[in-house]
């Protein structure tokens, strides 16, 4: 019997003979030992091609995997996607933090935005010292803090439970920059739970705190406000506490 | 992303060459990887063993309908995605973990007689690599598109530029001898992975 040629023997090797070529292979091969250790020996080497094989390949999927996730597209596509949604958290968490933190209104124009001089006046009659009075409350009405404010401090020396005289020595001090000094009056007027005058007392405060950057004793006097939503400050108070 | 039919699939990664396969594959991995890589992920798995085994997914791929595998009617995705599923639990077993091999194991016995090589040690690559670089560029490409990509001898002549079949079935038959004696000088090689 005549030996396959090397080129048969591949052709087997990788499963390319059919029929009765195949079977005429296969019948030679059960009976010549030198065809079977042929084949052996060329198994060994086409492994050995077919691991070089597998290498190079990988390499080539490599390249393709690579080029596809960096496409838009693909992977890529889902990781752009990835990267838009955390690029729009990032923004929001921005804003909400400049929400919350922005520089809102300085406190000095905040003040001069809520702040209105009380109205209040004072009327003469015989005695010296309601003459004194009126012509403070002139004084106080004009405009003229700083002569208003002597006259109303030494009447309440005298009349230290009058509520109305606190308040106005109070605001005279508020409009002459007095902060503390004002804080002083209308403190004693929050003690004394006037009811007519307390209401007054503590949004003049809230606004002094807020002159003195006291936003913490502002907030709080101000929240101490809108307890009361029949109070003549309520919405003022309710108004500022939100701008701050 | 237009659809491409699974005979044009199966046609191109059995009898295609080059870029022809290239397309083919890039097209598999858009349709495919996001699937396999959320599969893998949710089986124990990360994105970087993801790539792995896709890529290695996709060798497979290729070497089973260079051997003939895929028949006609074959849903090449589908089977894509199969062959992913079984070199990841395969991966996990090796790693002595417990999985479930119920409805997502479907159990192709092609896959199994399969050789893939490209997970070598590194030093048997290097061993290759250095067979490779012995028997010379042509012979190596010769070889390889004669065993590897399974072309007819007609085709490897014209992409070599030989004269006709017959001298690339000499040429094959020259390089085939080359290796053989390389092998037979290195039976350390040979043994390392061939065993």
């Amino acid at each position: 019997m005549i030996s396959p040629d090397l080129h048969t023997i591949d052709e087997f090797i990788l499963g390319h003979l059919e029929g009765e070529a195949l079977a005429s292979f296969e019948r030679q091969l059960a009976t010549d030992s030198a065809l079977a250790e042929e084949v052996q020996q060329r198994k060994k080497v086409v492994a050995v091609v077919d691991a070089i094989g597998d290498l190079q390949m990988r390499e080539r999927v490599r390249k393709i995997h690579q080029a596809a996730v960096q496409q838009p597209g693909n992977m890529g596509k889902k990781k752009a996607w990835k990267w838009v949604i955390a690029a729009i958290l990032i923004l929001l968490a921005l804003f909400i933090t400049w929400f919350f933190l922005r520089p809102k209104e300085t406190p000095e124009k905040l003040y001069a935005l809520y702040y209105q001089s009380y109205p209040l006046s004072f009327g003469a009659r015989n005695l010296e010292s309601d003459q004194q009075l009126a012509k403070a409350g002139n004084s106080y009405k004009a405009g003229n803090f700083s002569e208003a404010l002597p006259v109303f401090e030494q009447l309440l020396s005298t009349n230290p439970n009058d509520s109305k005289l606190r308040l106005a020595a109070g605001i005279c001090r508020l409009e002459l920059g007095q902060y503390d000094g004002a804080l002083a009056h209308f403190q004693q007027l929050i003690d004394a739970n006037d009811p007519l005058y307390k209401q007054q007392a503590l949004w003049y405060s809230a606004l002094a705190y807020l002159q003195k950057s006291d936003l913490v004793k502002s907030k709080s006097t101000l929240e101490e406000i809108v307890k009361d939503k029949e109070g003549q400050f309520y919405e003022k108070a309710a108004a500022l506490l939100s701008d701050l | 992303m237009v659809r491409i039919p699974d005979e044009e699939l199966i046609q191109q990664l059995q009898f295609g060459e080059g870029q022809e396969v290239d397309k083919v594959l890039t097209y598999l991995h858009k349709r495919v990887y996001a699937l396999a890589c959320r599969f893998i992920e949710k089986h124990k798995g990360t994105v970087h063993d993801a790539e792995d085994v896709f890529q290695e997914s996709l060798v497979a791929l290729y070497k089973l309908a260079r051997n003939g595998k895929l028949t006609p009617d074959t849903n090449v995705e589908a089977y894509l995605f199969t062959i992913c599923k079984n070199l990841w639990f395969k991966h996990l077993r090796r790693q002595h973990e417990t999985v479930e091999l119920t409805a997502e194991f479907q159990s192709l016995p092609d896959l199994d007689s399969l050789p893939l090589y490209s997970l070598l040690s590194s030093e048997r690559q290097t061993g290759i690599l250095q067979m490779l670089s012995a028997i010379g560029e042509d012979c190596k490409r010769v070889l390889l598109a004669y065993y590897y990509d399974r072309l007819r001898m007609s085709k490897i002549a014209a992409q070599m530029g030989y004269a006709n079949e017959q001298v690339a079935k000499n040429k094959k038959a020259d390089c085939m001898k080359k290796l053989k004696t390389l092998i037979s000088d290195s039976p350390y090689f040979s043994e390392k992975i061939t065993d």
